[in-house]
């Protein structure tokens, strides 16, 4: 049987209420060798180990900050840095098993929160001060090397999910730095850079959804459009002091959001294109109409073009499930 | 072939080194042609009070009536009407400051408005504590202001407590008739 002929075989079997999702879920899963049970419990495990990851980041943030004082300047390394990096090359350990690799990757994200804080205290006990945004550029510049360096040498896809972390920080570090002066009396690249670091985010996204890297793909969509389309509302400003130009661009940005989403294949770009709709229709009403119309009538227009929006949601949703 | 494939993430990779080089651009060209000529004096310290202000070209120190004496941080002083505050006037074209008494800042004639006369302003830095890069502008520092040039002064007051600092602009100074 072909694919498409399987594919519009169970198109008929789901209009005709046949078929569940949970059947066909069951089905591919076995399709791979992978029962439904096991499955499940893959899921539960991997759950645990970022639910663990989590405990002991916290434990050991709170070991430290508790004795931090009574520790010598080799003890408070060690216990963070020293920690770090242990736990990298753990997890590097791990990694060359495939059947460990949730556990490896649990022990990346530790080190990968562990190492900064150990940076930080070295750079502390160096006497270095962290108000200056050349501390950040030079700790953040070491991470992201550091970082780069593994996915060059590694392969791995969860060290450009870090380099990217390390890599905008020191993006905004770096800008703090050479922009002191003017970001002391004017806020123009401080809102624009916040979008184009989004707008980076977006095209990554699109980068990986080709590469069929599908949890980076997921990560740079979900957290790109939400903030490019956050910043660009947020460039638009409010009355009395709101900037006609964003204000205006803002709703084609936001259809073409969603156009975007079924181009894309991207529940994120739906999602986060309809919110920031019903969001603008709101900041609009209440800008501009609220005074004018009066609230009940406001109101009553915001409610009738949220229904529009809702029934346009669900289909460009479905268009996006075809 | 490759470049065509992987057109999105060059133009990811591109866009925050452009962003950087446009940064340094409008940072760094506006202190090639800008060259401000006007000296102006400020203040530091001193109670909540005192108040420096430039009336018919002269400077006036007096003490604001309407702040309560407990709400000073030196009010024993402040009874002998005493003005606390550090006067100085900055040298812009040698970029530094020089601490001038009360009287001697009086013998100045100052211009009325907040702008210079040649387009600049003196204005107070301004914290953004973002999660990525620390403050970005230093709050206790001065910064002239104009015709695209935006600039910290060099000012290097030193006080046990930083907030004590409190920098004010107080008038540009009219070199006509100055005795500085």
């Amino acid at each position: 049987m072909e694919k498409q002929q399987a594919l519009e075989y169970i198109k008929k079997l789901a209009s005709e209420k046949l078929i569940s999702r949970e059947e066909l879920e069951r089905a591919y899963e076995e399709g791979l060798g992978v029962s439904s049970e096991v499955a499940k419990k893959f899921k539960v495990a991997n759950l645990l180990f970022y639910i663990g990851g989590g405990i002991i980041i916290l434990a050991i943030s709170i070991l430290i900050a508790q004795n931090f004082d009574s520790f010598n300047d080799v003890t408070k390394i060690m216990s963070t840095f020293g920690i770090g990096i242990m736990v990298y090359f753990l997890a590097l350990f791990f990694s060359r098993d495939s059947k460990l690799n949730v556990l490896s990757a649990a022990l990346y994200f530790i080190s990968a929160a562990v190492i900064p804080i150990g940076l930080g205290v070295i750079f502390y006990i160096a006497g270095f001060d962290f108000e200056s945004s050349s501390t950040h550029v030079i700790i953040s510049a070491l991470l992201f090397i550091f970082y780069l360096s593994s996915f060059l040498v590694l392969k791995k896809d969860i060290f450009i999910f870090f380099s990217t972390i390390f890599g905008t920080w020191l993006f905004f570090s770096l800008t703090n730095m050479i922009g002191e002066d003017l970001f002391a009396t004017s806020e123009f690249f401080i809102k624009y850079r916040i979008l184009f670091v989004f707008l980076t985010y977006l095209l990554l996204g699109y980068n990986f959804a080709k590469q069929n890297k599908t949890g980076l793909r997921e990560f740079f969509y979900i957290v790109g459009i939400f903030g490019f389309l956050g910043s660009a509302m947020v460039l638009g400003g409010w009355q009395p002091s709101q900037n006609i130009f964003w204000e205006s661009i803002f709703p084609f940005l936001v259809f073409g959001t969603l156009i975007l989403s079924i181009y894309l294949k991207s529940r994120a770009f739906l999602v986060a294109g309809s919110l920031f709709l019903v969001g603008y229709i709101g900041k609009i009403t209440a800008e501009y109409f609220s005074e004018s119309l009066g609230w009940p009538l406001a109101l009553l227009i915001a409610g009738v073009l949220l229904i529009g929006l809702s029934y346009g949601f669900f289909y460009l949703k479905k268009t996006i499930n075809k | 072939m490759e470049l065509k494939k992987n057109f999105s993430l060059v133009i990811a990779l591109i866009i925050p080194i452009l962003m950087i080089l446009f940064l340094v651009a409008i940072v760094y060209i506006p202190r090639i042609y800008n060259h401000p000529q006007y000296n102006f004096l400020f203040v530091s310290g001193g109670n909540y009070n005192e108040e420096y202000i430039i009336q018919n070209g002269k400077l006036v120190a007096r003490f604001n009536p309407s702040v309560p004496i407990d709400k000073l941080s030196y009010p024993e002083e402040n009874i002998n009407n005493q003005f606390l505050a550090r006067l100085f006037v900055y040298d812009i074209k040698q970029n530094k400051a020089a601490e001038v008494t009360l009287e001697q800042a009086k013998a100045f004639n100052f211009y009325s408005d907040f702008e210079s006369p040649d387009g600049y302003k003196i204005i107070n830095g301004s914290s953004y504590n973002f999660i990525f890069g620390g403050a970005s502008s230093d709050p206790f520092a001065l910064y002239i202001s104009g015709n695209g040039l935006s600039k910290k002064l060099n000012i290097p007051i030193q006080t046990s407590n930083r907030y004590d600092v409190n920098l004010r602009f107080v008038g540009w100074i009219n070199p006509i008739d100055s005795s500085n």
